[in-house]
């Protein structure tokens, strides 16, 4: 008989709970004895049986890295590396967006996906085929889960890249601007918020279908008469600050008079128009600037990039 | 001479290679089994779990050794793998009736008292009934709230009259302790911490009791047992909790 043979299994300390929790509801006849419904018996693939339940439940509670060590009371051998990963997802989460970001998110990923490794392979895991089965496996899982809470986590939020200077809001043509969605937003955007819409293009003086996603900062709200004269915007018969408020240089030279629908906003952007060179009608300036709250898709919030910049937008002007 | 009556309660600390002297035992199974008993009656069920398997080593056959590391999973809460591992002793020893016993305890005290009842049955109809077979009847039927549980407790303590008679007495105790009736616990506790002075369990054991009962001698008993067994934390925290006790805790206590 080899040792194995000899040495009882033991119960991995994280379970003591959740079996004294079932016993109380048996011994209250909360549960039953014997499972109501009986236990199917399912033959797992091969290449699974590279651990013990022990090891893959492990695996699962790692979902929060050093969670599995911790209940079993084996977290000091990991605690660097979870201090590590949490420095690499702080400044990975801090440079989002960039190269150097995903490279720290990648690391963060990296460490996490060793820890759960860690405690799988401190079970019964030797030969190193299994060992790199594992890793692999782990961190395939681990990235998919990564990207399955940035996706939920962070699905209100969205990147924008700004193609106006504002000068009061240190923005130049360039900067990424970091936007959230939000239609109670939307709906009480102040004049000078910088949104993300969704712009049609112009086709000589005609509108088309065509739309496309682009920053633009919201001058005239609904219900206001704007006018653009002498490369300044005049909401309700007053001068706006071109600081804060700059005429983008196609509208400069254009003369504008209009009153904003109760459900659309005046926003001053860098649009896209076929027909260089075009003398464009008030019309058609009003069709295109004038957005229906519809097609706005988030307000920018912050200066994300460059990080010399980085700051939250002013919420009112 | 009783068995237990050879078992020494030194240092914890003068055993390994270290220390071995000229005339020192051999380390076989008896041997281990020895050491598992010494730290089964300290309260160290770890320990003693550890010393039943390595005497198994010395002896695959070695019942004793299959039967304590069972006993000891039970002590320390782990009755899934209790109840796996009785079935692998069932192996080597077949129906015995001992064995059969132990998983009913371990089924009872999981909450599975229809698999707990069902053991116990098998084990009592078996020929050679021994005093653990009817201290685990008394424990499956304590569960079931049955009063036959205290006759079985009276038979296996007449049961075993010889040497193990003071290891059925504080498990007789430890169950009746478990289960609130510390009047009739405190008569076999008493009897064994004579008997076994240097047992931190049964002053444990005693001193539990006692504070059940509400008797100021309970502080004693727990001190005694951490003299015995220095930082054991169950005897602290009960020291603890004797020691913190309020007026109207005493008083209604008593």
């Amino acid at each position: 008989m080899t040792a194995s043979d000899l040495n009882p299994p033991r119960m991995a300390r994280w379970k003591r709970p959740i079996r004294a929790a079932l016993r109380w509801l048996r011994l209250r006849r909360v549960l039953p004895e014997a499972p109501a419904i009986p236990r199917v018996q399912v033959r797992a693939p091969d290449f699974l049986k590279i651990m013990s339940a022990d090891a893959f439940l492990g695996l699962i509670l790692s979902i929060i890295p050093g969670l599995a060590h911790y209940v079993d009371g084996q977290f000091r051998e990991i605690r660097w590396f979870v201090l590590g990963w949490l420095l690499a997802l702080l400044a990975g989460i801090f440079f989002y967006g960039g190269g150097l970001g995903f490279l720290l998110l990648g690391l963060a990923v990296g460490l996490h996906g060793w820890i759960a490794v860690h405690y799988a392979q401190s079970k019964e895991q030797t030969e190193p085929l299994e060992k790199i089965r594992t890793v692999a496996m782990v961190l395939v899982v681990f990235a998919f889960l990564y990207w399955g809470i940035r996706a939920v986590a962070f699905r209100d939020f969205v990147f924008g890249l700004s193609n106006l200077a504002i000068p009061s809001e240190s923005v130049q043509v360039g900067d990424v601007l970091l936007a959230r969605h939000s239609r109670a937003h939307v709906d009480k955007l102040p004049r000078g918020s910088l949104i993300l819409g969704n712009f049609h293009r112009l086709y000589g003086n005609q509108v088309t279908h065509d739309t496309y996603e682009m920053m633009g900062q919201v001058i005239a709200l609904p219900g206001e008469k704007i006018e653009i004269t002498e490369g300044r915007f005049v909401v309700n018969n007053q001068e706006l600050d071109v600081d804060k408020f700059p005429v983008p240089g196609w509208l400069s030279k254009e003369r504008l008079s209009a009153t904003i629908p109760t459900d659309s906003y005046f926003v001053s952007a860098v649009y896209q128009f076929y027909g260089y060179g075009m003398q464009l009608t008030s019309d058609a300036i009003r069709d295109v600037c004038v957005l229906k709250k519809g097609d706005i898709e988030a307000r920018a919030i912050m200066r994300w990039f460059p990080l010399a910049r980085r700051g939250f937008l002013r919420a009112d002007q | 001479m009783r068995r237990f009556s050879r078992l020494e309660f030194g240092d914890r600390s003068d055993e390994g290679p270290g220390k071995r002297g000229a005339g020192e035992e051999i380390r076989d199974e008896e041997y281990f089994h020895k050491q598992a008993l010494r730290y089964l009656l300290a309260g160290d069920f770890e320990v003693a779990l550890r010393n039943y398997s390595r005497a198994l080593e010395q002896n695959s056959t070695f019942y004793p050794g299959w039967l304590g590391q069972v006993m000891m999973l039970i002590e320390l809460g782990e009755y899934k793998e209790a109840a796996v591992w009785v079935d692998k002793a069932l192996e080597m020893f077949p129906e015995h009736p001992e064995l059969l016993a132990t998983k009913a305890v371990a089924c009872a005290r999981d909450g599975r008292m229809e698999k707990a009842i069902a053991y116990s049955d098998n084990s009592i109809a078996k020929n050679n009934v021994t005093s653990r077979v009817w201290l685990a009847r008394a424990e499956v039927l304590l569960n079931r709230k049955s009063n036959i549980a205290q006759n079985c407790i009276s038979k296996a303590v007449s049961a075993a009259a010889g040497e193990d008679g003071p290891m059925v007495r504080l498990q007789a105790g430890r169950l009746l302790n478990q289960k609130g009736d510390y009047a009739a616990a405190l008569q076999y506790l008493r009897t064994v911490s004579d008997e076994l002075p240097k047992s931190a369990l049964a002053w444990y054991e005693l001193g539990r009791c006692q504070a059940g009962l509400g008797r100021p001698e309970a502080k004693v008993s727990f001190e005694q047992a951490l003299k015995l067994h220095p930082n054991w934390p169950s005897a602290d925290e009960a020291l603890r909790k004797v020691e913190t006790k309020g007026f109207f805790a005493r008083l209604f206590g008593r």
